[in-house]
């Protein structure tokens, strides 16, 4: 590899951990919703009124510990709150509450493909109010403000710079995810996780594209700023450390701020909150709460199961189909279930863009329709159409079978009567030596039974009957 | 008693001595006149309910739908939708006749770093109330419908207009009275606190709005306590005086004199004294400063003109806009400390100022809770007199000290319209010390 395409990037992972908790950081508003209408979940103190105060909700710092622990971190025993002071028209207070000088979870790393991504700290903090601009964030006349979002606990995540490429680190985001998925913190349907990304090449200054959202737009964000660093490089222009933009819907990188020193918070101890303390029982207690982990079930899965390293990987892609696959083994087939779960409905997701949590597939309706395969009471492929249909629906899967006319007739011999009256000519092609007439007719019988018969059995009695 | 009489005693005291900002005009449409007179009827001045007694309330404490400004014209149109901890707590109990002035933001000890006009002393019309707690201590004094008044201190904005306007002045412990709904000068110091015509009045207020707060995370948890239970009694408290406070240095000699005779009494009564030493007398005034301009220089950024503040014509960036908003509107004063206070938590600074003062603060903490373990109460006296601003900030010297440790403390007049105050300060939670020898100094001056 060439010096130059040394790309080095950092990741600050902004995630709302709102997936377990029914109130903001620091009020008692109910957490809005994406359908909540702008404005709607609102208090004296989220909207930072005169005279109001924070009182902090204990409950995240469970969960950020959690999160610390599955990144591998250190827990501080001491925390406490600061004042990051700025003037933004997102933030009512004009201040922020955050544990940046203390953070909650230092040191930590994590295991991703055949290296070691260091995690620097993960610290709790209050998201701003949103801010829409009408046409870019450069060229709007005025932008709009939604407080909804302010006071919504985030877990800052600040990885080390060990990410080499663009595609790396939308594959790390990705990877971080299924672990966030895992420890059931994250309500991906109401808030949206953002990155801000440092980039840097040998021989050029950091620049810092802020709130991206999308890992795919993380990953084009990444790979434009390394292309425009070249390009400056090759220019030989001078480098300053730069704040930038990425526009979603454009691509454009804009320029925010060029900054010749790191901006200066002054930050103090938020004088309204009081030290916490964490001791270790509590983190003892945190710790039996995690559940298993990607690459540990992995592991297991090879283990406990002898199936093979690709099977296991998709069935770990969400924790839901691992247990799906784990409940159904104990009642069906281990190669029938792998063999449905790792090709027919992983097809069917994709094709949806769906995760399995996402769909109304219930354990029970999955595996009877495993065991309704097994008892030869559907065929595979009746298998595969029910399930496209059971995702979306509430039905039990025997009668959503027989709605759609899926239950298998094993009794047609009036059928192959008929079919064998009708084709006399096909009769004797075959009693001829024509293979090709057999298939005709099997073909037949199946059309007249709507594809609802197994046709081995159907082969099986037309031959005795033509005997 | 006709109602009507409060709003125009009040009126007509503001027009001489501007001692409030905004006086309640609804005041007769108040729930409890209406429960006076039956279900039905109508409120009427003429059916006021004397079971209700009659507060003002400092300035910074937020009222629901009654003008609350700190003393700033940056909040001069602020109308709160909510009311503070303290005002729900005496709902039904007292009604509120108007809103006190104050320095801008508590910024002064004076009353005189005003936004809006100055309040002049009852004593002497050409002497200030002292401050920043001023117009609610110059109000308990002259009315003559309302004995008591909700007033704060960060660094001595009660005990000092307590003992200017010859009233008393009652600062409780630091989480004792809830914050929530106070209008933050600095968070860490903040205390509400009360005034009364006498240590009863400014007890059976202080009764009413004591307590724990869940709405305020500094609130301390603690079971509910009946002050009004150590009036009257005569028992013998061990005192301490502060050498230091009291060797006469800067004080002038009509004031060291009544500190003494009130001390004397004391003695006559069968109250021992010691005269003790107090190390770290000298850094009261900067780490005092220090710790209370930077966090105030944090709660007023929210005042940019966005979501509060005065709103201005929107012209050019949004830096210029809010700079604009906050030069024209913020006094002097309130200038002063954001740049200092700023400058002060600043990367580079920090560690020598900020950082350095509340390590400071704790040492002059344990100070305290040392000494204190061996007296039960402290008295000093509060009073002062033309100055620069850094005379200014070392007027708070007697007062500052207990207020960084969060103490509880009395100020009570040395004779009746007398404007000086013995001053009287006990360890923490121990306001049954302060009330005792308040109520019996009270009787024996
Ligand atoms: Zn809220």
């Amino acid at each position: 590899m060439k010096e130059s395409d040394k790309v080095v990037v950092g990741l600050e992972i902004h995630v709302g951990v709102t997936k377990k908790i029914k109130t903001k950081l620091f009020c008692s508003c109910a957490l809005p919703e994406k359908e909540s209408s702008p404005n709607s979940n609102l208090c004296p103190t989220c909207l930072g009124m005169p005279g109001s105060k924070p009182v902090l909700n204990k409950k995240v710092l469970e969960i950020a510990v959690k999160l610390g622990l599955a990144l591998n971190c250190n827990i501080q025993k001491e925390n406490f709150f600061s004042r990051k002071t700025y003037f933004y028209p997102d933030m009512a207070k004009n201040y922020q509450i955050t544990q940046y000088e203390s953070p909650l979870c230092i040191n930590g790393h994590l295991r991703f493909k055949d290296k070691v991504i260091r995690i620097r700290r993960i610290h709790i903090e209050e998201d701003p109010a949103s801010i829409q601009y009408p046409k870019e964030i450069d060229n709007s006349e005025y932008c709009l403000l939604d407080y909804n979002r302010s006071g919504i606990p985030l877990c800052e995540i600040v990885t080390e710079p060990d990410l080499s490429s663009a595609e790396e680190a939308r594959e790390f985001l990705e990877y971080l995810i299924s672990i966030i998925d895992y420890l059931d913190i994250y309500d991906s349907k109401n808030f949206t996780i953002r990155v801000d990304a440092n980039v840097s090449l040998p021989g050029t200054k950091r620049a810092e594209i802020k709130n991206i959202s999308g890992f795919k737009a993380v990953e084009k964000a990444i790979g434009f700023e390394v292309i425009r660093q070249k390009g400056k490089l090759r220019r030989n222009e001078e480098f300053r450390q730069e704040t930038l933009h990425f526009d979603k819907t454009s691509g454009r990188i804009i320029v925010l701020r060029e900054k010749e020193f790191e901006e200066d918070y002054g930050y103090i101890y938020d004088p309204d909150l009081p030290k916490i303390i964490i001791s270790d029982e509590f983190v003892k207690k945190i710790k039996n709460e995690i559940p298993e982990l990607p690459t540990e079930k992995i592991e297991r899965l090879i283990k406990q199961y002898n199936i093979s390293e690709y099977n296991a990987n998709v069935l770990v892609s969400e924790r839901e189909i691992c247990d799906l696959f784990e409940e159904s083994i104990k009642k069906v087939d281990k190669n029938l279930t792998i063999n449905f779960i790792a090709v027919t409905l992983k097809k069917i997701l994709n094709y949806n863009k769906l995760k399995l949590k996402e769909t109304k597939l219930t354990n029970n309706n999955f595996i009877e329709l495993l065991q309704m395969i097994e008892k030869n009471e559907l065929t595979p492929r009746m298998g595969d159409l029910l399930l496209r249909r059971l995702i979306f629906t509430n039905k039990k899967t025997k009668e959503l079978a027989d709605e759609m006319g899926f239950s298998k007739i094993n009794n047609f011999d009036k059928s192959i009567e008929r079919i064998l009256k009708a084709n006399k000519d096909a009769v004797n092609d075959y009693k001829k030596g024509s293979s090709k007439a057999l298939h005709f007719l099997i073909g037949q019988v199946l059309r007249e039974l709507k594809g609802r018969a197994d046709a081995k059995l159907i082969e099986k009695k037309l031959l005795e009957k033509i005997k | 008693m006709d109602a009507k009489n409060i709003l125009n005693e009040a009126r007509s005291l503001n027009k001489r001595y501007n001692f409030f900002i905004t006086i309640n005009e609804s005041f007769l449409e108040e729930p409890f006149l209406k429960k006076a007179s039956g279900k039905n009827a109508k409120p009427s001045g003429k059916n006021y309910n004397e079971k209700v007694k009659l507060i003002s309330v400092k300035d910074n404490i937020c009222t629901k739908g009654l003008r609350t400004t700190a003393g700033s014209k940056i909040l001069d149109n602020y109308v709160p939708v909510f009311d503070a901890t303290v005002i729900e707590k005496i709902k039904g109990k007292y009604g509120v006749v108007g809103k006190t002035a104050m320095d801008e933001f508590g910024f002064g000890s004076f009353s005189t770093n005003c936004a809006f006009n100055v309040p002049k002393n009852p004593l002497d019309e050409t002497r200030t109330c002292g401050g920043s707690s001023g117009g609610g201590a110059g109000y308990t004094y002259l009315s003559k419908y309302s004995d008591s008044s909700i007033g704060e201190s960060t660094g001595g904005s009660i005990s000092c207009p307590a003992a200017f306007c010859s009233v008393v002045g009652i600062t409780p412990t630091y989480g004792l009275v809830s914050r929530y709904g106070l209008i933050d000068y600095a968070n860490s110091l903040d205390k509400i606190g009360t005034f009364g015509k006498t240590v009863k009045d400014a007890v059976k207020l202080l009764n009413h709005i004591a307590g724990y707060d869940k709405k305020d995370s500094t609130s301390i948890k603690k079971t509910k306590e009946d002050y009004e239970k150590y009036l009257g009694k005569n028992s013998k408290l061990k005192i301490g005086i502060i050498k230091e406070f009291s060797n006469g240095e800067g004080i002038s000699k009509e004031v060291e004199k009544e500190f003494w005779n009130g001390v004397k009494k004391l003695e006559n009564e069968g109250m021992n004294y010691d005269e003790i030493s107090f190390s770290l007398t000298d850094v009261f005034i900067p780490t005092y400063y220090i710790i209370a301009m930077s966090e105030a220089s944090t709660n007023l950024a929210k005042y940019s003109g966005i979501r509060y503040g005065a709103s201005d014509e929107l012209k050019g960036t949004f830096n210029e806009y809010f700079s604009h908003v906050r030069s024209n509107n913020f006094g002097k004063e309130a200038k002063r400390r954001i740049l200092l206070g700023t400058f002060m938590r600043m990367a580079g600074y920090r560690n020598a100022f900020y950082i350095k003062a509340l390590k400071i603060r704790s040492l002059i903490i344990n100070e305290y809770k040392k000494l204190l373990k061996n007296y039960d109460v402290f008295p000093k006296f509060s009073e002062i007199e033309k100055l620069s601003p850094v005379e200014a900030y070392m007027s708070d010297l007697l007062t500052v000290g207990p207020n960084l440790a969060g103490l509880p403390m009395i100020s009570v007049p040395v004779k009746k319209d007398r404007p000086i105050g013995m001053h009287f300060i006990a360890d923490h939670l121990q306001e049954n010390k302060i009330i005792q020898i308040g109520d019996f100094y009270e009787r024996i001056r």
